[in-house]
């Protein structure tokens, strides 16, 4: 025990360090994969080593192959950063090592999400006592909502899911748009309902599922149905139609449901709130906490209006399992024993408040503009989405210059963004969710942009 | 900056100052839940705090609601501690924050659990070139490598699981053993295999799948099947014959899924490997790495042996998501149900690095001998009977061969607050369930623990028979 003040004094201090390099460090990796092989492996050893010694090392060792995504110029994916605060409640999580499986194992843990899960229900606009849980991202929330919905609608069809299982059950038709996100997918492939299931709805030159079209493929429809809408499309950012696909859905009694990965957050902002206009009116609804509202990896939550369908697709129940009053957080997760995420979600909104989550949501996406001013305005370089969120596809000229710049910058180190195909075009992808991004960052970095696009044009022609 | 090094000092002193009250705070909790609710709840201010204001108010509102489970004297569960090097390795994941889906951005997070993959097979003996994913317990761990099992055996009956799913595919069958864990049935559920497809073979008095009647319960039916067995039963710690389990699989080519959330641990010891004999012989594993490894909330690991049916469950293509060198490097989202997620491969390898092989090997022998010097403590008094073999870290203890008395004790050590452990029902009888798995639990936290639970048994024998 003499060893863990200067354990944690040491770590502290490196974190400190850490975030000290931030306005300057290299946004990528700078160690190639190689290295990092020859570096962190080698053998399992037969004897222990100090702690010190251990934390020291692997702070040497992993620090040259970490990607920036703590610093305010990282704008691949859509990562989002930690706020200092949702940093430091993590690290009680990790100090406090509750099992935040029951209120009996941790009664703190338990209280603690079911403040902050009923703050993030009231910021997104979702309906009174929608149930929520608590997962490690979005993948995990779609998974969880989408098992709901299948509990649910195979109910309704006479069909109990959970002692019959799949086999034989009743046909489920689940529809998304054609620029669904690739997760959808995923869920309904752990979930048992093959890709075969799925009825692909047209979106338009934005990515946004066409509502009208969604309305012909339930024309007459019946039996079980699933609809899943998106709120924020990883390219574009742009958002289903969701009042018109409520609609929709109401009228076929279909269930709704919502991938709002990052999308949903538009609702915290009085300036974007109408972007998700009618999203609470879906049925359940899937966001990440590890993204827009910056707190650590990982957590995300789902959210779903129908209590009964969630705690019979989740609950869990063991003789040596006491129970105790309350929320118990793993009922509504498919996780059992399981990190206290609520810490961390806590401190971030306590830290923001709920004027700092809209300015945190309307700063990003202020950026991502500016972007697309600082990029579009310079010939031979275009804009492909209306930037109404927190992303910007942009092209330079044709595909191979597009990979080459995005390549480049990358290699340049003065901000991180990734490559992807927009209908059938090549284009660089900026999404902007961190706090820590200013407008000092966003000059740099699309200056950096600029340089390795001339310095690519200069060698292609 | 200034202000980043005042709030994580504050948050490290405190840390600290945290885990050295562990002697002599009490274990249990203070504050009931109405309590907790009050003190961080109401409505979300419009402005924010901050940020040490923050951290100390969550301090001082959610303390009095922590179990002190990193406490030597927990015994609830089977929980684990967390080593500090472990803690400091996942406070450095959440400043790092990488987002671990991927190697080519985070090539740090990626690696590491390419090397932890390597230590924990050679550690574990289990077949060399099997895959794992690094999951959020073990439950997951089921889900995933259950899902293999899924994929593989519908493909096998010539099924194409992806495109066309379960709801017209053969009818999958799952044998279990009676005691199998819930969190297996949980699984399969969520699969949507439901109840009714599974099959449970009766259990033995120590709740091992009784092996004798294995084969003729996989002879009864045909077609796709899958056998899960079970190594540490979560209240008497034993194991099922994992060696006649796969002899009976193999003979009807059934899928062998391993259930070892902390029972797998056994494998890494000298002394303790004859309980998991022919453990190796399994096509998947599911284990806790925040149980026996002692490395904090959350972690597991799905390790399979089937590579191609692990992919071919889990991973995923999109445009945007770059792959670099995808033949060298192990992407970590392809042996996963997630996608975006924590570093988890960070604390697993600091663990590993300051136990070293040795170490966790005495860690789990340690625990064992902690558990039998509990069953040597509390059995020899009259009155008190250990209702199970302690094999492993595992003890049932019942008093008075009465339930109600052995609830009332199992109350009144909690409110104690010396140590604390749960009760359970084990055979219709209730029982006081022990379960050593923290590092730091020495010698004399057994001894006072023993002492406080017969002090509790002493006075609620006054009480109870009044």
């Amino acid at each position: 025990m003499s060893e863990v003040p200067d354990l944690f004094g040491l770590t502290a201090d490196a974190a400190v360090r850490f975030h000290a390099t931030l306005a300057d460090r290299r946004v990528g990796p700078a160690a190639s994969y190689y290295e990092l092989v020859e570096s962190l492996g080698g053998p399992l050893p037969d004897e222990g080593k100090g702690d010190l010694d251990v934390v020291s090392e692997l702070i040497e060792t992993a620090e040259p192959g970490l990607v920036g995504s703590q610093t305010g110029r990282y704008f691949g994916f859509v990562f989002g950063s930690a706020l200092p605060a949702a940093v430091a409640a993590d690290w009680l999580a990790s100090a406090w090592d509750q099992n935040a499986f029951s209120v009996v194992t941790s009664p703190a843990a338990a209280a603690v999400e079911e403040v902050s899960g009923r703050w993030i229900a009231e910021l997104l606009g979702l309906p009174e006592g929608v149930a929520c849980g608590f997962v490690t991202g979005a993948q995990g929330a779609n998974t969880t909502g989408l098992a709901a919905a299948r509990q649910h609608v195979l109910a309704r069809a006479g069909w109990d899911v959970s002692s019959e299982g799949l086999h034989g059950a009743p046909r489920i038709r689940v529809l998304a748009g054609a620029e669904r996100h690739v997760t959808i997918d995923r869920s309904l492939r752990l979930l048992g309902l093959g890709s075969a299931t799925l009825e692909l709805i047209r979106a338009d030159e934005q990515g946004r599922m066409r509502a009208d079209a969604l309305r012909e493929a339930l024309a007459g429809a019946d039996g079980p149905l699933i609809v899943c809408a998106q709120a924020g499309n990883v390219n574009t950012g742009a958002l289903d139609p969701l009042a018109e696909i409520a609609d929709v859905c109401e009228a076929a009694g279909a269930w709704l449901h919502v991938d709002g990965a990052f999308g949903l957050w538009a609702a915290a902002s009085p300036r974007f709130r109408e972007l998700v206009h009618g999203s609470d009116r879906a049925d359940s609804w899937a966001t990440d906490a590890h993204k827009w509202l910056n707190v650590p990896y990982d957590c995300g939550l789902v959210f779903c209006r129908h209590p009964e369908s969630h705690g019979e697709a989740m609950a869990v129940a063991a003789s040596y399992l006491q129970r105790a009053d309350g929320r118990s957080p793993a009922d509504w997760v498919p996780e059992s024993s399981r990190r206290a995420r609520g810490f961390a979600v806590w401190a971030a909104l306590r830290s923001l408040g709920r004027s700092g989550v809209a300015g945190l949501v309307e700063r990003c996406c202020d950026h991502a503009r500016t972007f697309a001013e600082l990029l579009g305005d310079q010939p031979g370089i275009e804009i492909l989405n209306d930037v109404v969120l927190n992303q910007v596809l942009v092209r330079f000229g044709d595909d191979d210059t597009t990979r080459e710049v995005v390549r480049l910058v990358q290699n340049d180190g003065t901000c991180w963004l990734g490559g992807t195909d927009w209908h059938g075009q090549a284009a660089m992808r900026i999404s902007v969710s961190s706090f820590r991004t200013t407008r000092e960052d966003v000059a740099r970095s699309a200056a950096a942009i600029l340089e390795a696009a001339t310095a690519v044009s200069g060698t292609l022609r | 900056m200034d202000a980043v090094n005042d709030l994580l000092g504050l948050t490290a002193d405190y840390a600290t100052q945290f885990l050295g009250s562990l002697d002599e705070r009490p274990v249990g909790t203070r504050a009931s839940i109405e309590e907790l609710r009050e003190a961080l709840g109401g409505s979300l201010p419009e402005r924010g705090l901050d940020d040490v204001q923050v951290i100390g108010e969550l301090i001082e509102a959610a303390e009095p609601g922590i179990m002190a489970m990193p406490s030597g004297r927990f015994f609830g569960f089977v929980i684990g501690g967390a080593l500090p090097a472990a803690v400091a390795a996942d406070w450095l994941t959440s400043v790092w924050d990488q987002n671990a889906a991927l190697i080519g951005p985070t090539p740090s997070a990626g690696v590491v659990e390419e090397v932890v993959l390597d230590w924990l097979q050679e550690l574990m003996q289990l077949p060399r070139g099997i895959s794992a994913g690094f999951v959020n317990g073990c439950q997951m761990a089921h889900v995933t490598a259950l899902a293999a099992a899924r994929q593989r055996v519908l493909e096998r009956a010539g099924w194409d699981l992806l495109r066309d799913g379960l709801q017209e595919a053969p009818r999958i069958r799952v044998v279990v053993g009676q005691e199998r864990h819930v969190t297996i049935d949980r699984a399969l559920r969520f699969l949507g295999i439901g109840t009714a497809q599974i099959e449970s073979v009766s259990a033995d008095e120590q709740g091992r799948m009784r092996v004798d009647l294995l084969p003729a319960a996989l002879a009864a039916a045909e077609g796709p099947t899958i056998v899960c067995a079970q190594l540490g039963n979560v209240n008497t710690g034993s194991c099922d014959d994992v060696a006649a389990i796969a002899d009976a699989a193999e003979e009807t080519g059934a899928w062998l899924h391993v259930d070892g959330a902390f029972g797998l641990w056994a494998a890494a010891s000298p002394r303790l490997r004859h309980l998991v004999a022919g453990v190796e012989r399994a096509d998947s594993w599911a284990t806790d790495a925040h149980k026996w490894l002692n490395v904090p909330y959350d972690s597991g690991i799905a390790f399979c042996a089937d590579r191609e049916a692990h992919r071919a469950a889990m991973s995923v293509q999109a445009s945007y998501l770059e792959q670099v060198d995808p033949h060298a490097a192990r992407d970590p989202m392809d042996w996963n149900p997630e996608f975006s997620r924590r570093a988890r491969g960070f604390p697993i390898y600091a663990a590993m690095r300051t136990l070293g092989r040795d170490g966790v090997v005495a860690m789990v022998e340690r625990s064992c001998d902690h558990a039998r010097r509990f069953a040597r403590l509390l059995g020899g008094q009259p009155d008190v009977e250990i209702l199970n073999d302690v094999v492993l870290n595992q003890v049932l203890v019942r008093f008075g061969d009465d339930d109600e008395r052995t609830r009332a004790i199992v109350a009144a050590v909690q409110e104690d607050g010396t140590c604390w452990l749960s009760g359970t029902v084990w055979q219709g009888k209730a029982a006081m369930r022990i379960s050593v798995s923290n590092w730091r639990t020495s010698e004399d936290d057994v001894e006072r623990s023993a002492a406080a639970i017969l002090a509790a048994a002493a006075a609620t024998a006054g009480v109870v028979a009044s």
